[in-house]
This record gives C-alpha cells, sequence and structure tokens, in this order.
C-alpha cells in the first residue's frame, strides 16, 4: 500500500488505523514504511481517509505473499480459501485432515497482533521438521518450504513481512510431549509471539478429551475457550 | 486460520462470546454450496447475532448489508456469526441441524458451555481445537485490555493505536461507547467482532481512565 501525497493533507487521522504502526508523517504527509507494511489492506478499506489517498500499487512476488497471508479478504490460490489460507480442523468432519490417532498442530506465528518475518517462521519449521512432523500440504506457509523434511524455507521469503503465518502438522499422539518441549526449547529464539492450537477428533463414542489431561499433566494449562467442529459436514 | 482460537477474553467475557462459522471444504464440497451457504448465512441472521459477515467480503459493521452478501456469495464464502448468550446458540444450532445442509460448521467459545449446548440439541462434534496460549515475545504484546478487544478480530485488523484512541475520544465526550465499539468493528471483515463484549470493555476502560 502506499499513499498518494498529491492527495493527502497531513490530517494524520490515518495514523491510528493500521494494526502494524506503519503510517508516519513525513513533511506533512503520512507515509507508509514499506518495510513494516504487510499489505493487510485495512488503511484503505477502512475509509478513515477523506481524500481516499490509499493506493494499491501492484504487488510482485515475493511481495504479494504478504498480502495473500495478511488480508483477510484475499483468497490463497493454492488452497482456494481466504484468511490465512487454510481450513485447518474447520472443515474436518469432511477432510478427515486429522484423524483419531494422531495430534494437529495450529502454529500461529506473530499473532496475536505482533507480525512476524518469515526468518521468525523458518526458525519453528526447522525444528519442527527435525522432529518429523508432517507438514500439512494444504497450507500456505508449507507451500513456500523448499524442502519439507528439514523445514527450510525458499531464501527469497525470509525476509518477508506478515501479519501472522500459521505452521499447521500432525504428529503420532505419543509425540505430543516432544513436540511441546521442543517448543519451549526454542521459545526464547523466536523474535515475535506464537500461538499454540491442539486439534483432536473426538472418539465415536464420548466427548471425553483425555489430551487435556496429559497436557495439564506435563505442566501446559488450556484455555477455556476452544473451537469445535459440530459435524454437520458431509460430503 | 485459527482466528477465533485465541481471543484473550476473562471468564465473564467468554460466558457472552460464541462464534460461529461454516464453510464448504474445498475440493470436496465446494461445488454447488453457494446456495446453501446463502441459507445457512439466513439461518445464522435470524437468530440474534450480535455480528455477522461473509470473510470474503465483510460484515454488517464494514457496511456490507445482507442482499450484498447474498448477491456475493461463492462456493468459497465463509459465513461467520458471533452470539452474546448461550440461548440464541442453542437456537441457531438447532435449526442448523434441521436444515441439515452438509455444510461445516465451528463453534468457538467456552468449551464446557458450548459442549452442554451440543447435548442439548442432540449433535455429536467432531473435533476440537485447544488454545495453549500465547508463546514468545510477550513483552511485546499491547496492555491487557487493549489486547482483548484487539484478540476479537483474530486476522489482527484491530490496531491497538485505533483502541487507545477510541478510548481518548469516548473519555473527551466526543463520542459514545456504543459508536465505539461499532467503529473498532468495522476494521475486522469477518463478522466476528463481538461489539457487545468490545463495548463492555470499552466502558470499563474509560472508567479506570485509559487503557491499562
Amino acid at each position: 500500500m502506499i499513499i498518494d501525497k498529491t492527495k493527502c493533507i497531513g490530517c494524520d487521522f490515518c495514523l491510528v488505523i493500521c494494526p502494524l504502526s506503519a503510517i508516519y508523517l513525513e513533511k506533512k504527509k503520512a507515509v507508509i514504511d514499506q518495510h513494516t507494511c504487510v499489505e493487510c489492506g485495512v488503511c484503505k478499506r477502512s475509509n478513515i481517509c477523506s481524500q481516499n489517498a490509499f493506493l494499491e500499487d501492484d504487488l510482485n512476488w515475493p511481495r504479494s505473499f504478504r498480502k495473500v497471508l495478511s488480508d483477510p479478504v484475499t483468497m490463497v490460490e493454492t488452497t482456494k480459501v481466504t484468511g490465512r489460507g487454510t481450513e485447518e480442523m474447520k472443515t474436518n468432519d469432511v477432510t478427515n485432515r486429522y484423524k483419531e490417532d494422531e495430534y494437529g498442530f495450529s502454529i500461529d506465528v506473530g499473532r496475536p497482533n505482533i507480525g512476524t518475518s518469515i526468518r521468525e517462521i523458518e526458525k519453528l519449521t526447522k525444528k519442527l521438521a527435525s522432529l518429523g512432523v508432517i507438514f500439512e500440504e494444504e497450507n500456505p506457509i508449507t507451500t513456500i518450504m523448499k524442502d519439507l523434511k528439514t523445514g527450510v524455507i525458499r531464501e527469497e521469503m525470509l525476509n518477508q513481512n506478515l501479519m501472522s503465518g500459521i505452521i499447521e502438522f500432525r504428529i503420532p499422539r505419543e509425540k505430543l510431549k516432544t513436540v511441546l518441549n521442543a517448543l519451549q526449547e526454542i521459545e526464547p529464539e523466536i523474535g515475535t509471539v506464537f500461538t499454540i492450537g491442539i486439534v483432536t477428533k473426538f472418539s465415536k463414542e464420548d466427548n471425553n478429551l483425555p489430551v487435556i489431561d496429559e497436557l495439564e499433566s506435563n505442566g501446559f494449562s488450556i484455555a477455556p475457550q476452544a473451537k469445535i467442529n459440530i459435524g454437520l459436514g458431509r460430503r | 486460520m485459527t482466528h477465533t482460537l485465541h481471543r484473550q477474553l476473562f471468564q465473564e467475557d467468554v460466558k457472552k462470546d460464541f462464534v460461529i462459522l461454516s464453510m464448504a471444504a474445498q475440493g470436496f464440497n465446494n461445488q454447488g454450496a453457494t446456495p446453501k451457504l446463502v441459507q445457512l448465512l439466513e439461518i445464522l441472521r435470524k437468530h440474534n447475532p450480535d455480528n455477522y459477515g461473509d470473510d470474503s467480503i465483510g460484515s454488517i459493521f464494514t457496511g456490507i448489508t445482507l442482499e450484498k452478501m447474498k448477491e456475493n456469495a461463492s462456493d468459497h464464502s465463509y459465513m461467520d456469526a458471533v452470539y452474546t448468550n448461550i440461548d440464541d446458540l442453542v437456537g441457531v444450532l438447532k435449526e442448523l441441524k434441521e436444515a441439515d445442509l452438509g455444510i461445516s460448521v465451528t463453534v468457538t467459545g467456552d468449551r464446557e458451555t458450548i459442549l452442554r449446548a451440543l447435548k442439548v440439541v442432540g449433535i455429536k462434534p467432531n473435533s476440537i481445537h485447544l488454545s495453549l496460549g500465547i508463546m514468545g515475545q510477550k513483552e511485546k504484546l499491547p496492555e491487557r485490555d487493549v489486547l482483548k478487544i484487539c484478540s476479537l478480530c483474530g486476522h489482527g485488523m484491530i490496531a491497538p493505536a485505533r483502541v487507545r484512541d477510541i478510548v481518548r475520544k469516548i473519555s473527551a465526550g466526543k463520542i459514545g461507547v456504543r459508536e465505539g465499539a461499532e467503529l473498532l468493528g468495522n476494521t475486522c471483515t469477518c463478522g466476528i467482532f463481538n461489539t457487545k463484549v468490545a463495548e463492555e470493555i470499552l466502558q470499563k476502560m474509560v472508567q479506570k481512565g485509559g487503557s491499562r
């Protein structure tokens, strides 16, 4: 995103609209710091500018990847999903992406509200790859990996910034503790925040969640909120 | 997209925050899903949502009308809504079950409350996404009240600076609390920003004299 200086009247109203504080005033005109801007489009969509001075410039690869993952109304072409480009467990009743004998993980890097470079994401993908996790193929972060066995991401992507990017993978249930320990181990090296989500399928018989005991006995606390796929989908 | 899972609310807010997301599975049941998604949106709207929208174009607080959402609906649409009480949630779940559209639906909110509601309605859930919270450089996060409001949009479209600005404007008497909550909702395109909860948090922030 850029600002048309011929239209900007320097009112400064837009300075507060950017989630990553990329807009500043210079010589009485608003300017967008192109390194910080993740192309989320909030500034333009908000209509905060009375002069309609926000302009979407043509984005070339790899900068266009910023918009793909940071602007929720942009569709990821490879997965045909908006938002951050993955259905994760939201359609699990149809896709069976996560099965009964495994756990799914979503690690949302940069979230909430801080943002991330892809280099930070790579620190995590490399660590996770060393544990033999199975990265989800229908996920945009997986598509930029050079090698799923090492978690290495293509060099030209590493300096790109995103609002956040979701690393998504599956593990056999017995690996839960190993993965959580690895995340704790690498935490001090990560230059941003990240959230952890664990997906498990309910058994056919009941709604018991043995994973909760397992997590709590390993010292992890679980938020009272959860997202539940209620099973109304079908092929 | 885990955008409803990590809402940073306290227990009292969680009881007033139930989010429904629905979508077709691409490559599985998306072909010809548009009319079902439109019907689903109409069901969501009937049960007093605080907010609703189609992820791919916008919500009622971004200025998109129901008619516009229906017009623009596609096989890729996400239909979303947020409810502020359990009765409305149970009502919408009952109707979704009866409609039997075959479209995937998730509910985010207090885990035990949702599981009880599903039992009442007679729905056996498929899977659950649990949150282990935030790790990493948490010192970079905005102050607690601001974070609570910002997290109501999981895509991070609510700027912390704007929340503080809105609080200043309410405190100065330039806008009302309700108006402030609705203004904040206008950058969240999905229709999951809970304006009622935001309004209550803003009110408390103003009473405390700003953001903490």
